[in-house]
């Protein structure tokens, strides 16, 4: 198997060399960079939390919504550290279910964006004309929008549910991607390894996928990173105003949204979620921040 | 003639934007599932009522007749009229418009007075302790969730300290006392054209923690821009020539270096006005602010599409003017933008 | 940035949160002096209200609006509240009367009773009042669907000719739909007046005028200094009606003083706001009740043993005492407590699994195994929190809930689709437009070849015969309307036809120097300030 793989590896590795030695560079950058290492460290946590969130707590049931009502509004303890909540359900717990909402809203946002965006954007660019001139008008009324009252349109005709809340947010976030690849693609189509494939007559869809799209993807990468804080913070909102994920789902902005109807007498109930949102988009926002200072070599060897 | 060309080609795009939006809003709206002949009679309507009120607002209509006719009462500047409250949607905004603009340019002028200054020392003292932390403000600033740093605030400044209202736009003492004369509908400037002193300062004192939790998100941006760009000119040769001139550090920094560096950060103080328009639904439900925001928010929960749409279009109108005046204001700056 | 800025984040965090929980100590400081409202000029009351008012048209009025609506106008008759020897008292009528079957009522009216635009109440003014409302046909106006003619015998005199039996004095005393105004005022503004009434005007006879309206934040009301009934000192001469949506910001006000009335506080809460010495809560059934329409017509619930299996499988008891901290009562039946027309001797379900297990075991599903859909309205806490109880419940005898908040509109859409494809379980509350039982038997449980609000799609001869019965019968013989009323509600309560959850009770939250104040269901959550003094 080994030596089947062998020839081809090899070719591999020396066709990406320099690709290679750029990664190499970057990941001992992002070693250095202090910040960045402790943002994904947060962010793995509040991610290992919501994946193992069942073997976490004590209290599972609680977590996914089952009622507990004979303790409803305890205060921080030992037994439940974040509290309980109106029905009586372990404030952390439902963190750390929480999370599994939260978390994947942002992530997988910004997965449709970019799988909406960045073919329109290959293809703007790439052909030009009358496509170019439609995707982009079209994205100017995409981004003319007003795109939290457009999620919560487009929320509010499919129902609330976590799924639309996703599609809706997504749908106003693709026509950066489109723009970013567009412009991309469009100094790519100049350069010769293009031209090249072009003139011995390589077929276009392959020289999109071949050429483009593989160029692209290291500023649509840095562009996703820096997205997906804001993408956890709409997702968010659009829970608070009670269109994402429904009860006994649990979900941060929803968490607190309910909490603040007990906000004077049982501040536990929305401080914590609250937290939660603003340190993992914190995190988000400062590794992307890194990322992108360390994607960009002239950055990279400037800042540090 | 091409600069004509270039700003006529904008115009119309404009208005295609403005007319598409007015489309998919249309259309969404149409979509829901939801009765608005039923909505508009009552919360126990009879059939009879549903069906007579079902010819009166024409729902009966087929739908590209419904929108032609839409689009025409819309081009004669008439929005509609709410399926709830049944009054004129254009009336409902002269009151609810100038609230939410007088929060968002209280909060605009928040971001260029404290977002602005911090990027310009964030950028000169760059690396030292004043940047870590403006720069740690500024990615703060964009990460907080609004509605939860809102809720935060009004338990520290109202439920602890007692510094600030907890929301509304005036006391009820002042509108039962020193009741403001409309002018404008902007209370600060309406206060003061009629030197109602009083009423001032509660319109202030209600709109500074609204304010700057919308604010936020723009500060955050204004000082990253701010830095950013004043990192470039400064190592511009006419500052290092300025410095060795040994002028003032204060008035190279906001003389000659700012003056350079503002046009991108105002462009994107422009962009985040647009975006504080719709941010102001969240920040208004939490500060009580009678707003669009409040405004669209509870059309939203009667699923009263005239207004949704309503609001929208005038989102959207903001928005496209101010990217049609940016783009303008470019290419008076730097003709060559045309021939891009 | 570095390990310097990492520390100031901490640190920033960590304030953040220490700043937050300092915060949140349950106690609110009283307000420093300086933040005190300057001592009142006047006596003025404020009413801190949770809604907005949709239209205070008083032909259209039909929704929370009714609480500025019921201080500006006023009705021919008026209901009383519960706890008194009679149901009904007069209004601008000063008495009335029914023929023998109730198809004819005269009412004679009050003299020296003045509009605020200055002119004098008369049987005129009735009749243009209330066929203004018929023919605008908004709001309420079908409850006057019994009219045939109105007559206007002399100038205070006013007579109704009716199509059918019907109990005209319960339904002139409505808070919806039957208030009584100035033609010359309306007439006045000609076509515009239904937008004239929203810009902050009024043409009632009512203690109180319109001074000024903010729509959708601020309304203030003045003293009409000619009111009929005169004025004593102590009585409040202008009344601030604040919307303030938000729960928090409610309670913060009337603990502060700068509210006087207000509700729907969080129940948890109102144990200790009672407990202040500058606060009173008021709690009295209200007449409305939760209810969840089961789908009669879609499998498995057209089978009456899962019916009644899921009728004894919610926790009545639990949930009312601790979800709702005991601000509610337990139904018997669709008439709610205090109504005429309700039985405690109707039966109650229990929480009772081991008879739920029987039940389900009886009709073939032993171990359950199906699915059920409960529709409810997303923003309302309380109807969520009763399907995410009842849905742990049913998880216990294998029956899977899916809770599903949508838009009231939606749910509305979904409940008068096609049976069979629409949900299984419909939460709602339910209110009468007038005060009579038939309001809720008729609307939720009478054959409709049209859904309406028959959302459980309900339909038994039998059960229609009763209630129509009783409806002709309550103008003329209450006493009897009310046995039929009560034997239809024991069949529902048999074929378990819906969950009854509980009646609510409604809790106002009053300063403590306010004399006089006294809930009356019939208008809910109106507050009649001109009762009011301090």
């Amino acid at each position: 198997m080994t030596t089947l793989l062998r020839p081809f590896l090899e070719r591999w590795i020396r066709e990406r060399r320099s690709q290679l030695e750029e990664y190499r560079l970057m990941l001992r950058a992002f070693g250095r960079d202090w910040l960045a290492v402790a943002s994904l460290a947060i962010i793995l946590l509040f991610v290992f939390g919501a994946v193992f969130a069942p073997w976490l707590t004590p209290y599972p049931e609680q977590g996914r919504g089952e009622p507990n009502v004979l303790e409803k509004f305890l205060p921080p303890s030992w037994q439940h550290p974040l509290g309980t909540d109106n029905l009586g359900r372990d404030v952390l717990a439902r963190i750390l279910f929480g999370g599994r909402t939260s978390l994947s809203i942002g992530f997988l946002v910004v997965i449709i964006a970019v799988a909406i965006g960045t073919p329109l954007g290959a293809l703007a660019g790439y052909f030009g004309g009358w496509l170019d001139e439609a995707i982009m008008r079209l994205t100017d009324i995409f981004l003319a929008f007003p795109s939290l009252l457009l999620a919560i349109a487009i929320a509010a005709a499919l129902g609330p549910s976590f799924t639309n809340a996703m599609i809706a947010v997504a749908l106003t976030w693709w026509p950066w991607y489109t723009r970013l690849v567009r412009a991309q693609t469009l100094s790519l189509r100049e350069r010769s390894f293009v031209e090249a494939a072009r003139g011995i007559g390589v077929r276009e869809g392959t020289v999109i996928l071949r050429h483009i799209l593989p160029n692209v993807m290291t500023p649509v990468l840095v562009q996703a990173t820096m997205d997906i804080g804001s993408a956890i913070l709409t997702g968010a909102a659009m829970s608070f105003i009670g269109l994402g994920a429904q009860p006994p789902t649990p979900d941060w902005g929803e968490m607190v949204n309910l909490g603040r109807i007990y906000f004077i007498n049982h501040p536990w109930l929305a401080t914590f979620p609250g937290l939660a949102i603003f340190l993992v988009s914190l995190s988000f926002n400062l590794l992307g921040d890194s990322i992108r200072d360390i994607a960009d070599p002239r950055t990279r060897r400037a800042a540090r | 003639m091409k600069v004509w060309e270039y700003i006529l080609r904008r115009l119309l795009l404009a208005v295609l934007v403005v007319f598409g939006v007015s489309v998919v809003t249309f259309f969404i709206a149409r979509v829901v599932p939801s009765d608005p002949a039923a909505l508009w009679v009552g919360p126990r309507p009879s059939p009879d009522q549903i069906a007579a009120a079902r010819v009166k607002l024409g729902l009966d209509r087929p739908l590209y007749i419904q929108y032609f006719y839409y689009l025409g009462n819309l081009l004669r500047g008439d929005l509609g009229v709410s399926i709830k409250t049944h009054q004129p949607i254009v009336q409902d905004l002269r009151a609810y418009l100038p609230a939410t603009l007088e929060l968002v340019l209280v909060g605009m002028a928040m971001a260029v007075f404290i977002g602005i200054p911090l990027g310009v020392l964030s950028a000169a003292r760059r690396n030292r302790l004043l940047d870590h932390f403006s720069r740690l403000i500024a990615v703060a600033a964009v990460s907080i969730p609004t509605f939860w740093l809102g809720l935060l605030l009004q338990l520290i400044f109202f439920g602890q300290l007692r510094w600030l209202p907890i929301g509304g736009r005036v006391s009820i003492e002042t509108t039962l006392y020193q009741p403001i004369q409309t002018v404008t509908g902007f209370y600060l400037v309406d206060t003061l054209i009629t030197r109602n002193w009083p009423a001032f300062w509660d319109a202030l004192t209600h709109i500074i923690l609204p304010a700057f939790t919308l604010a936020t998100y723009a500060i955050g941006l204004t000082i990253r821009m701010t830095r950013s760009t004043m990192v470039e000119v400064l190592q511009e040769k006419y500052i290092v020539a300025a410095r060795a001139a040994g002028l003032p550090e204060r008035t190279i920094l906001f003389r000659l270096a700012l003056k350079n560096a503002l046009v991108p950060t105002l462009t994107v103080l422009a962009l985040s006005f647009v975006y504080s328009l719709t941010g102001a639904i969240l920040v208004e439900v939490i500060f009580s602010w009678p707003g669009l925001g409040s405004y669209v928010t509870s059309a939203i929960i009667n699923v009263d599409f005239p207004v949704i749409i309503a609001v929208t279009l005038i989102v959207t109108v903001f928005y496209v003017l101010i990217n049609l005046v940016l783009d303008l204001v470019q290419v008076a700056l730097d003709p060559r933008v045309v021939l891009k | 940035m570095s390990r310097r800025s990492l520390s100031a984040l901490l640190a920033l965090t960590a304030l953040t949160l220490l700043l937050s929980l300092v915060g949140c100590r349950p106690s609110t400081p009283p307000p420093a002096a300086g933040e005190m409202p300057a001592p009142p000029k006047e006596n003025v009351a404020v009413y801190a209200h949770p809604t907005s008012f949709p239209d205070i048209d008083p032909s259209i009025s039909y929704s929370n609006d009714s609480a500025v609506v019921s201080n500006l106008y006023e009705t021919l008759v008026w209901y009383n509240p519960p706890m008194q020897p009679q149901l009904l008292r007069p209004g601008l009528a000063e008495r009335w009367e029914s023929n023998a079957d109730a198809t004819e009522w005269t009412f004679y009216l009050r003299k020296g009773v003045k509009f605020h635009d200055g002119t004098d109440l008369n049987a005129q003014a009735v009749k243009y009042s209330i066929e203004r409302t018929i023919n605008m046909g908004m709001g309420a106006s079908y409850i006057w669907d019994p009219v045939e003619e109105i007559t206007v015998v002399d100038d205070f005199t006013v007579r109704f000719q009716l199509k059918y039996p019907a109990p005209l004095d319960l339904i002139a005393a409505s808070g919806y739909g039957s208030w009584i105004f100035s033609p010359a005022c309306v007439e006045a503004q000609g076509e515009k007046a239904s937008k004239w009434f929203n810009e902050g005007h009024d043409c009632g006879s009512g203690p109180y005028t319109i001074e000024s309206y903010e729509r959708g934040r601020r309304l203030v009301i003045t003293r009409f200094d000619d009111y009929w009934g005169g004025w004593k000192p102590g009585q409040f001469n202008k009344v601030v009606f604040e919307v303030v949506e938000d729960p928090t910001v409610r309670q913060q006000m009337i603990e502060a003083g700068t509210a006087d009335v207000t509700y729907d506080l969080p129940r948890e809460n109102l144990a200790a706001l009672d407990a202040r010495p500058d606060v009173v809560v008021y709690t009295n059934p209200a007449f409305q009740n939760l209810v969840g329409l089961l789908n009669v017509r879609k499998p498995p619930l057209d089978n009456k043993l899962v019916r009644q299996a899921i009728s004894y499988a919610f926790p009545y008891d639990r949930f009312i005492q601790t979800v709702v901290s005991g601000y509610a009562v337990q139904s018997h039946g669709p008439v709610p407590l205090g109504m005429w027309g309700h039985s405690e001797k109707l039966f109650q379900y229990t929480y009772d699994l081991d008879k739920a297990r029987e039940l389900l075991a009886q009709a073939g599903y032993p171990n359950g195994g199906f699915k059920l859909v409960m529709t409810h309205v997303a923003g309302d806490l309380d109807e969520r929190q009763v399907g995410e109880v009842w849905k742990a419940e049913l998880a216990k005898l294998g029956i899977d809930l899916e809770v599903r908040g949508m838009s009231w509109e939606a749910q509305w859409d979904l409940g008068k689709s096609d049976p069979m494809q629409a949900q299984d379980i419909f939460v709602m509350y339910w209110w009468p437009d007038y005060v009579s039982p038939y309001s809720f038997l008729y609307s939720m449980f009478h054959c409709e070849e049209e859904t309406l609000f028959n959302l459980g799609y309900y339909c038994n001869p039998r059960y229609d015969e009763l209630i129509d019965r009783g409806n002709e019968l309550s103008g003329s013989n209450r006493a009897e309307a009310e046995r039929l009323f009560i034997e239809a509600q024991q069949i529902l309560v048999d074929e378990a036809v819906s969950l009854f959850f509980y009646d609510l009770v409604n809790t106002h939250a009053v300063r403590a120097d306010i004399k006089g104040y006294v809930d009356n269901p019939a208008y809910p959550h109106v507050v009649f300030f001109y009762e009011l003094s301090r």
